[in-house]
């Protein structure tokens, strides 16, 4: 190839840049930051720019909410909305790497807002320092194009699906006990997908609890909330989850990974909702 | 008659008292248990060697988990032999068939002579931090202080080594050795998540050191900061429990792989490329199940004209962080002796399909390095062989 055929393909006004294009004009830092994931093939500036234009709202900011959220944020989900009305103890830092020593007593959502800066600097960030219900909940979610839910307990988690059902939001949902995880992506946002209620009623007394109070080895919650981490990407970069629809589960024991396909329960009252919803 | 020893008398009639010697025979020719029934700060002044320290409190919801046989012979013992007798009773209560109580208590056990050790247990603080792994019988008290023992060193604080260094570290690894020569630089931002914007430019095992002992002082962090070569690479695993390879070439995972097999020590093993990875563990010393090392795949480095290219390759940021807790948790597997590690077995995940598979792998019977019998053959000189898709970073 000569010089002179290189220059009929190049962008004239945007030299020796990798992958950017006219359309889209990271800026130089930006370029620097993210350059390993712009090597890869699936991966333009036109992506890296529609990564930083996405707003999640993440759940929880625990065991399952800490890998998750510093994953996003190094990735450069440019917009978080941060939701947990805890503050940091000292049981919480053997698995909950948003927070450290100097953070105790503090609400999550701050302290993860300064861990998140540090890694990078230009994140929006968004605080909802209490546990999400009623009008709070239903702003969160319609505010944002996905949620993440890494909360501890059964009501919240009831109460975020029906409110991703009205706002018709993909809500990708984890959970950790002991040495075993598991993960699901309940598209809301498509008509006839399998939500979460579908999965558990509230009445069965075979949940098993709430999670607080039950122990968990802790880089198990980290590997689950680093494949929700990764399938929140995959979903912004492609428009699709592989756990559409499936749950995932992972037993650290063996290290065994079991993929079920999920079915919408006909008599599933918050589908229902989601079908009639404007 | 008061009625505690009316009714200690009841209860003599029907619970066998043995003696200490009688108790240490039940012991070693009977494998009896024997069940410490004291309060922690009693045990905390001694306890013999193997007892179950379970207490009374909880004694029949837990008694199960440690004596699941009910026709073991169970020897109850408390300080001086009369609470002893009650949690016995409580014992045969529950349908163990031979139920003894230990005469004279850990007092006479003591004034006889015989064998006993002063236990270590976690301080206020670290049972509050450790509180979720003190919940799981895969870890327990015992298990959190063995992790507080134990050492493990990780090759690499980048892509891997970020998120692995700083769960182990979290869960309470109490030694934690990381090498690595390399500085922080933005572009590592993207990816290995103990590092900062404020610490670019920094040696990335100093990072990581500040990062690790921010959240958990319980933790002694040594750094090393160059590179590992055969004149240092005995003397640093040999310091170490386990070996965690997140390096990005092949020259280091030969050297890392040939210092394992000779000192015999368990190779964390992972590689990330794209949107894929694996992780197995390396480890022919198991004495669980044969398997063997990563020249048993792979015996020679390749020739420079198929070495692959030196430009560091594409990753999905959360890649490496996937792989790197897969490690971390193969890591506190093996320490804690639970599960089955991924010994003889590599497991594969491809990010884009959402697909896991196992696959077995066998030890090739002709390695130089793992066969039987075979006498270490010494260490190749690999050269800087470019290898960049195959890493960590």
């Amino acid at each position: 190839m000569t010089d002179a055929s290189l220059k009929a393909v190049s962008t004239p006004s945007i030299p020796d840049e990798p992958r950017t294009t006219a359309k889209t004009e990271l800026a130089r830092e930006q370029l620097i930051r993210y350059s390993r994931q712009l090597r890869l093939p699936d991966v333009t500036a036109a992506d890296q720019q529609r990564l930083l234009n996405t707003r999640v709202a993440l759940i929880g900011l625990g065991g399952l909410g800490s890998p998750t959220a510093l994953y996003l944020a190094s990735s450069g989900i440019g917009h978080l909305t941060l939701c947990d009305g805890d503050n940091v103890e000292l049981s919480n830092l053997h698995r909950q790497l948003l927070h450290s020593m100097a953070d105790l007593g503090r609400n999550k959502c701050d302290s993860a807002q300064d861990r998140l800066r540090s890694i990078n600097p230009v994140l929006s960030i968004t605080k909802v320092p209490e546990y999400l219900a009623g009008p709070v909940l239903d702003t969160t979610i319609a505010s944002c194009d996905l949620v993440v839910d890494a909360s501890d307990n059964f009501p919240t988690r009831f109460a975020v699906n029906a409110s991703c059902a009205r706002h018709l939001k993909p809500l990708l949902s984890g959970s950790v006990i002991r040495m075993e995880g598991q993960a699901s992506m309940f598209r809301h946002d498509l008509l006839h997908a399998p939500c979460y209620r579908c999965l558990y009623s509230p009445d069965e007394d075979n949940l098993f609890g709430s999670c607080d109070g039950e122990g968990i080895l802790a880089p198990v919650a980290g590997i689950i909330g680093t494949i929700m981490a990764t399938e929140t990407l995959k979903f912004v970069l492609t428009g699709q989850s592989s756990l559409d629809g499936q749950l995932l589960q992972v037993d650290a024991r063996q290290l065994n990974m079991k993929l079920s396909l999920l079915r919408n329960d006909p008599s599933c009252p918050t589908c229902a909702a989601r079908r009639t919803s404007p | 008659m008061k009625a505690k020893d009316r009714r200690l008398s009841e209860l003599r009639s029907v619970i066998k008292e043995i003696t200490p010697k009688e108790a240490q025979d039940l012991i070693k020719d009977n494998g009896a248990s024997l069940i410490d029934v004291r309060d922690s700060d009693e045990v905390a002044q001694g306890s013999p060697r193997g007892a179950l320290r379970l207490g009374r409190s909880f004694l029949e919801l837990r008694v199960e988990d440690s004596v699941p046989n009910l026709e073991q012979p169970v020897i109850v013992m408390c300080a001086g032999g009369a609470r002893s007798l009650f949690a016995a009773e409580a014992l045969v209560g529950m349908g163990y068939k031979q139920v003894f109580s230990l005469a004279g208590g850990f007092n006479r056990w003591k004034n006889e002579g015989l064998g006993f050790e002063v236990p270590r247990f976690l301080d206020a603080k670290g049972k509050e931090r450790y509180s979720r792994h003190l919940l799981m019988k895969e870890v327990g008290e015992q298990g959190q202080l063995k992790l507080l023992d134990s050492k493990v060193l990780l090759i690499g604080a980048g892509g891997l080594g970020s998120p692995s260094a700083y769960y182990l570290a979290a869960a309470g690894v109490g030694t934690i050795g990381l090498v690595d020569h390399d500085v922080v630089d933005r572009s590592n931002l993207q990816r290995q998540i103990i590092h900062t914007e404020d610490r670019i430019g920094m040696p990335k095992v100093e990072s990581a050191k500040i990062a690790i002992e921010a959240l958990n002082p319980d933790v002694k962090v040594k750094t090393y900061q160059h590179k590992l070569d055969v004149s240092n690479v005995e003397e640093i695993f040999s310091q170490y429990d386990v070996i965690v390879d997140g390096t990005d070439n092949l020259t280091a995972r030969y050297l890392i792989n040939d210092a394992c097999v000779k000192l015999g020590l368990p190779n964390v093993h992972a590689a990330v490329y794209r949107f894929d990875g694996q992780i197995t563990v390396f480890w022919p010393a198991y004495n669980k199940d044969k398997s063997g090392c990563y020249r048993c795949m792979f015996p020679e480095p390749p020739p420079p004209e198929l070495a692959p290219s030196c430009a560091e390759a594409g990753v999905l940021g959360v890649m490496p962080g996937v792989f790197g807790l897969l490690q971390a948790v193969e890591v506190l597997k093996i320490l804690l002796d639970v599960g089955e590690p991924l010994v003889g077995r590599q497991l594969t995940y491809d990010a884009l399909g959402g697909e896991f598979y196992t696959m077995k792998l066998k030890p090739n019977p002709k390695c130089r390095y793992c066969r039987d019998g075979s006498v270490f053959p010494g260490y190749d000189e690999v050269a800087e062989v470019c290898a960049s898709n195959l890493g960590g970073h």
